[in-house]
């Protein structure tokens, strides 16, 4: 294995267009990956952006030599997005206007071809069914919680049931629901 | 089976390399190895400044921050913070201001109002150092100098050194002082005459330091304080880069 893009991504530090390539090999399967976590294209593409843009403007802490490691190095980086995301509901975009990038448009096309390359459709349809396959209990707190966006306390009021019953049931119904998806980050890295 | 294509992907890779063919190139050199973020953090002790300043220097280095500190933004030392600055993630770029600059290494000062501690002022020793105390601690340690050595920051993301062996060294000083040398133990000093509230000076870590000297526009000499703690002659033992 020659680990071409870890050199690549090394050799970008002193010559920073050496990072193309890194983003070439990586952009597709990295847009997969917010896409198949957010639902919306259009989300995958601003955090892609983002990621590349933070992976660019800190390149020179990536300390590893294998393909492997960059790609494991670029996907914290996403990972971190996506926790930020669900935290604050908002996209960060801190490098990408740092660095002056402008955010390309998603056209009707690109939305197709994305949704299909991420297996969007057949991904609804999964949680469509693993939904139906929650408790009752399970699928009114994961409506009142997720779908309506009230607080835990307000959906222990309305279930009648204290509120640490409440997170209970909203966190096995998203375990159960995220164990149906199977995301397969690993293959998503390697494709 | 051909891969279908994003254009919008091609476009934000498009985008990338525009950005990366503008950026300017690292120098180069021999990898260089990261230090700890915490060692590269050292004040002076205010035992270490051995001659006492002229009166006129004691008023104008707490003056330096002072009016700025409280909202009088014409008093505001340096210059407003550039999007091309690339300056640090904590920084709120409203309340920020760069004191002075050297090859990409920023010295940045943060005025920031908490509940419980009021009004902190937190220096920014290039990327990823912060120097953080209350309006009156800076205040006590301001007080009676016309120069206050603030460290040591990253040569660049993670470098402590740059491809000559030199390591930016961090302070600010009255409004009176225009020159600062930076004295070693044997050999010429480094000199910077364009001082203006602050200053990151790029040290040679393989020389022995010994002292910082800093003097007024008519060549007065304001202060003289013992630089001896920054002895960065360790970051040579394995890093090629030191001549």
């Amino acid at each position: 294995m020659s680990d071409e893009l870890a050199t690549s991504l090394r050799r970008s530090r002193r010559a920073p267009t050496a990072f193309v390539p890194f983003y070439s090999a990586h952009a597709r399967p990295l847009l997969v990956f917010f896409a198949r976590r957010t639902f919306e294209v259009e989300l995958a593409r601003d955090m892609t952006a983002e990621t590349f843009a933070q992976a660019f403007r800190h390149r020179g802490r990536f300390r590893g030599s294998t393909d492997a490691e960059a790609a494991a190095w670029l996907y914290a980086i996403a990972r971190h997005q996506l926790a930020r995301y669900a935290r604050s509901g908002k996209v960060e975009r801190k490098a990408v206007k740092r660095l002056g990038i402008s955010l390309p448009a998603v056209s009707e096309d690109d939305h197709e071809r994305i949704v299909e390359v991420a297996g969007l459709a057949e991904l609804r349809q999964r949680v469509a069914a693993a939904f139906g396959e929650l408790s009752d209990d399970q699928q009114d707190a994961l409506r009142l919680r997720v779908i309506d966006e009230r607080s835990y306390p307000d959906v222990a009021r309305a279930l009648g049931v204290s509120e640490q019953a409440a997170r209970a049931r909203v966190s096995r119904g998203l375990r159960r629901l995220a164990d149906a998806l199977d995301v397969n980050t690993t293959a998503e890295v390697t494709s | 089976m051909t891969e279908v294509r994003i254009q919008a992907l091609e476009e934000l890779e498009a985008e990338l390399a525009r950005v990366a063919g503008r950026e300017r190139p690292s120098r180069g050199g021999a990898p260089r190895r990261a230090l700890a973020l915490g060692a590269s953090v050292l004040v002076l002790l205010a035992g270490a400044y051995t001659v006492p300043p002229t009166r006129a220097a004691i008023d104008d280095l707490t003056s330096t921050f002072a009016g700025w500190v409280d909202g009088d933004d014409e008093a505001a030392p340096g210059r407003a913070v550039r999007p091309e600055d690339d300056a640090p993630d904590w920084l709120d770029e409203a309340h920020s201001r760069v004191i002075a600059e050297a090859e990409g290494v920023e010295l940045y000062v943060s005025r920031a109002e908490t509940e419980k501690r009021g009004t902190l002022l937190d220096f920014g020793l290039g990327d990823g150092v912060i120097v953080s105390d209350s309006i009156d601690g800076w205040r006590e340690r301001f007080d009676k100098h016309a120069v206050v050595v603030l460290g040591t920051a990253l040569m660049g993301p993670e470098d402590v050194l740059d491809d000559r062996g030199r390591s930016p060294l961090l302070g600010v000083t009255a409004r009176s002082v225009e020159r600062v040398e930076f004295r070693y133990a044997a050999g010429p000093p480094l000199v910077r005459d364009d001082v203006e509230g602050g200053f990151v000076l790029l040290v040679d870590a393989w020389r022995a330091p010994r002292e910082l000297v800093v003097y007024d526009g008519a060549r007065r000499e304001l202060e003289r304080v013992d630089v001896g703690e920054f002895d960065l002659r360790y970051l040579c033992d394995k890093d090629p880069v030191c001549p």
